[in-house]
Formats: structure tokens, sequence, C-alpha cells
């Protein structure tokens, strides 16, 4: 246990001095692992590790998701699921406000990141929120708390992480993730039913939608939601596995982008090409560090340690996820979610399992932690990333902005709490 | 000098990657399609797949180590890179270098391993020792492009590339 929570310090301090995660988490795992058992044994560990991952077919959906996600965000097909959500929603006070909610959630659905969802959502939503004197606050809050929602919402790469991790199927996780992002979509848009009316100069009315952009936008949404009936439906009916559904997936985002002029060129298909490699190697190398981090907490006993506490302090199961939950918040503050996946979850997996914790629902829960900590200071990424488009806007304000968000957040964590069938409903009629 | 042996190392692997990674996304396609229409999947595709995945993290990681595009606690960073700016970057990097291998190194044992063996993939019955030796040189490689870009402080790769996603 003293040899873990060694390796836990120094990690953090490595991270917090600025070393890249995965090259910290890598190396503490080896150095962590030599110890125990000697430097040989740590090498053949090692290697057998990186490269038993590394070619890892179910793993080939996170370079295919993310090239959906770059495919879909090239396609710039923002800007009419954005209209098309205000259509809908435009005559309710705060119409644009609740016209990104919805529009986020649709493009975090085949896009799949957050922080491209934010980025997105802020230079499609923000000129119209301007537009019609919205107020700073609540226009790039409800823009950096939608980017969330890609976190949650399949396909989802933290819910890939996490199926690898805990040895669940990802088909069932990203169906279990629709209820909740559903849930969380809905409590997003009262969260802003409720402050414009607690406020209503923050969102001042604005004019319907003119019909013939209506329909185009319509229109223009229509192939993405095709394309996600196609890629969930596919999963859900059983027809194709996650991983061929992500081949599907980035092929019909390639379609839909050449549909509307783009990808014409060799030069336009190697941008995103190379956008999509390079953010799968940079996830990889942090799920290899924390693969050859967990083998050294495994052997150093630590999760079974845990698991005899758990038994001492008599923690009832629900206890036990409530202080795994707790645990997850505060480490959401520094680390994004696929830091906080790959730290907690194979400490806590014995006990979870030793007390018949359902580890679908498990996930969406963590997964739901690791949202709140996108938007919460002192790194709320999303925050930083819609600061970095909207330049103008004060940090303060966007902070300000998304604290009816985190109220939400909370609610939907209580309520997946409360009620497990929320995550586990749609996976169970699978089964 | 140093960054255009940088940025021609860069470029090669971006032409390189993007090549398996479009390959992949169409054989996960047409595999599909062939055993659901035609009732005709393509033989082996899990392995190849596999084997593309394994070259697409390797080759990228080359583009990310030399954009040093990794994910960072952003927290005390820039306080601590203000005492001295050359020596923190130095002590980053280096840090990543060594990792970097490290990794190398124990994929080459691992490679040496697979050509003692002479074991082979399951299906298509590839060598391994040919796909971990392939690994192996482009983490190796990826070490390269890590010096480099330590030397030459970060050049303008970053090409006009999207939103990060």
């Amino acid at each position: 246990m003293l040899t873990a929570l060694t390796g836990f310090a120094v990690l953090l301090a490595l991270c917090f001095f600025g070393l890249r995660v995965g090259f910290a988490t890598l190396v503490v795992g080896f150095v962590g692992f030599g110890f125990e058992r000697g430097f040989g044994a740590s090498f053949a560990m090692m290697g057998q590790q990186i490269l038993h991952d590394s070619m890892n077919y179910n793993l080939s959906v996170i370079p295919l998701f993310i090239l959906m996600g770059v495919l879909i965000v090239h396609a710039q097909i923002s800007k009419d699921l954005y209209d098309a959500a205000y259509a809908s929603l435009g005559k309710f006070r705060g119409g644009l406000a609740l016209a990104t909610v919805l529009a986020a959630g649709g493009f975090s659905a085949v896009c799949g990141s957050t922080l491209a969802t934010a980025a997105t959502m802020a230079k499609v939503a923000m000129p119209p929120m301007r537009k019609y004197k919205y107020s700073d606050s609540l226009a790039s809050g409800t823009i950096a708390a939608g980017g969330t929602l890609g976190i949650m919402i399949p396909p989802s790469v933290p819910l890939v992480i996490y199926s690898i991790i805990a040895e669940q199927d990802i088909g069932l996780l990203f169906i279990a993730g629709i209820l909740p992002g559903l849930l969380l979509v809905t409590l997003f848009m009262i969260a802003v039913g409720i402050t414009v009316r607690v406020d209503p100069l923050a969102a001042p009315p604005a004019p319907p939608l003119n019909p013939v952009r209506r329909k185009e936008a319509i229109r223009g949404t229509l192939p993405v939601l095709i394309l996600f009936i196609v890629v969930l439906g596919g999963i859900y009916s059983g027809a194709f596995t996650a991983t061929e559904a992500s081949g599907i997936g980035a092929f019909g985002a390639a379609v839909i982008a050449m549909l509307r002029g783009h990808l014409r060129t060799f030069s336009e298909w190697r941008i995103c090409l190379v956008d999509a490699i390079t953010t799968t190697a940079t996830i990889f190398i942090v799920l290899l560090g924390a693969i050859v981090f967990s083998q050294f907490i495994n052997l150093s006993g630590m999760p079974y340690d845990l698991l005899d506490y758990v038994d001492e302090w008599k923690l009832s199961p629900f206890q036990l996820v409530l202080f795994v939950c707790a645990i997850a918040i505060v480490m959401g503050m520094v680390f994004e979610a696929i830091g906080i996946l790959v730290l907690l979850v194979p400490v806590f997996l014995p006990a979870l399992i030793a007390n018949d914790i359902n580890l679908i629902w498990f996930g969406i829960l963590v997964v739901l932690v690791s949202e709140i900590g996108l938007i919460t200071p002192p790194i709320g990424m999303n925050v930083f990333v819609v600061k970095s488009v909207l330049q103008d806007v004060r940090l303060g304000a966007i902070f300000r902005g998304v604290v009816p968000y985190i109220v939400a957040l909370l609610i939907g964590l209580a309520l997946v709490l409360t009620f497990p069938s929320i995550a586990t409903f749609l996976p169970n009629l699978m089964r | 000098m140093i960054a255009k042996i940088l940025q021609r190392i860069v470029h090669v692997l971006e032409i390189i990657s993007s090549v398996v990674l479009a390959v992949m996304m169409l054989l996960t396609f047409v595999d599909v399609i062939g055993r659901y229409v035609f009732n005709a999947p393509i033989f082996g595709a899990t392995e190849m797949i596999s084997t593309m995945l394994a070259l697409v993290i390797f080759l990228g990681l080359g583009i990310a180590n030399a954009k040093d595009r990794h994910i960072v606690v952003e927290l005390f960073d820039h306080q601590i890179r203000a005492f001295a700016p050359r020596l923190y970057d130095v002590v980053v990097q280096g840090f990543s270098i060594f990792a970097m291998s490290l990794i190398v190194y124990v994929l080459f044992l691992q490679a040496r391993e697979a050509a003692h063996v002479g074991s082979t993939t399951i299906v298509l019955e590839w060598p391994m020792a040919w796909i971990t030796s392939s690994v192996v040189f482009f983490a190796a490689l990826s070490v390269v492009s890590q010096i480099l870009g330590l030397i030459v402080g970060k050049p303008d790769l970053v090409d006009p590339h999207l939103e990060d996603v």
C-alpha cells in the first residue's frame, strides 16, 4: 500500500511539474513495478502490455471514432444543426441558449469530442447570441457546458477507455450513455429556463428563423441524424460491433463531408487524417502509460488493501460508489476524463466487483463526474477552450455562466446514482 | 537545417499514417458491407486492422512528439517554466525522450523475442517479428523527432489543422 501511495504521490508531483501525463504515468509504473519485481520483469511486462494493447482490435474504435468526429467538424454541419435546433426552440424565452444546448448535444452525438463541440459551438452560437444581446456569461457558459455533453453521448472516447480498463462491453456502455445524455440535455435546458426567468435581461427575445433557412437547416441536419441512427442503431440491434460501427461512422462522415463540398483535395484529407492520428497518439500514450501503471498498482496490492478497508469500515456498496465519486470530483478539478479513469478505476475495481456493483452503471457515473471537471475551476478545459475562441469574454464571466450547469450536472449525478436504471435500462434490453 | 530534417520526417510520417488510417477506415467499412450484403467478409480483416492500429499509434507518436501535442496538467507549469524556460523545456522534453526510448527498448526486446520464437499472427500467419520491428522503427523515429524538436525548439510544424478533437 505504501509503495503504491508513494507511486501516486510521485506521479502527481511529476504531472504538476508539467511533465506529459502519459509519459509520467508510464515511467512511474515501470519504476514502481521494477522495485516490486525487478527491472527485468518490468521490461518484459511493459513490452508485452504495450504491444498487446497497441494491437488490440477493440481499441481501433478510438482512431475511427475520432476520425468520424474530425470529418463531421470538417463537414461544417454545426450551423445547420444550430439553426435546426433554433427553429424548434426559438419560440421559448432564451431560445438561442436552448438551441445551443440541443445543437451541442446533437453535434457531440456524431463528433464525440467535448473540446471540438465547445470550440465549434463557440464559433456558431456566439454571434447570434451577441447579436440579440444575450449576456456574455449566459452565452459563453452555455457553450462551455454544452460541449461537455460530448463525453457522455456516444460515441465517447472516455467510455471506450473505461470499457478497456473495466473489461466491459463497449457497445453496452455506448448504449448506456444514451439516456443519461438525454437527461443531461433536458437538465441543461431547465437550467437555461431558470436562468432566464431569474434574469430576463440575460436573454432578450430574438425573432424566429425565416422559413427558407429553416427548411435548409433541417435538410442539412438529416444526413447527420441518419448517420447517428445507423451507428448506434447498428450497435443496439447487434447488427455490428462497436469497431465495425466506428468504421461505418467514419466512412459515413466522409461521405457527408464530400456531399457538402468538402474533402475534394488530398490536402483536405491529409489535414483531417493527421488531426485524427495525432489525437489518437496522444490518447494512446496516456492509455498505455495507465495500463503499465495499473500493473504496478495491482502488484502493490493496493486495490486489495482497499477492499479490506471497505469491509473494515463496513461501507455499503452505495456508500462505496459515493466515496469513489467524491474522489473523482476532486480529481476532476485537476485531471480530465481520461486521467481520472486511468488513475481511479483500476484502484477501486476489485472492491467494486466484490460488492457486486454494476460496472456499466459505475462507468456512466465516473464519466458523468469527469464531465463536471470539464467546467469547474481551476482547470475547466471547456471553459478555457471557449475562452480561447471568444477572447474578448472574461474568464470570470464564463465560470459564472457555467454555475447553473454545474448544478444541473450534480442533479443529473444524483439522479443516476439514485436510479441506476437510467444507465442500465437500455443495456438490459440488449442482453 | 535541423528544422528542415524534422519537417521532412514529420511530412513523411503524416503521409504514411494518413494512408494507413484511410485504409483502416475503408477496410472496416468494406468488411462489414462484405459480410452483411455479400456474405463475403475480408479474410483476416481483424488482424489487418489490429496491425494498422499499432502502425497508426506509433506513426502518430512521431507527429505528436515533434509538435509536443501531449496531454499536460496545466496548473503550475507556466509559473515553474518562468524561472528558467530553456532548462525547463530540456527537463520536460528530456523526460519525454527518456520515456519514448524506454518504449523503443522494450518493443525491441519483444521484436527480438518474436524473431527468436518465430511467432506469427493466428489467421494470416504474418510474422510478428516484422510487425513488431516496424513498430520499433517508427517508435525510434519518433524519438529522433523528439530530439530534433528539442534542439530546434518546437518549429512551425503545426499545419493549419482543425479544432482539437
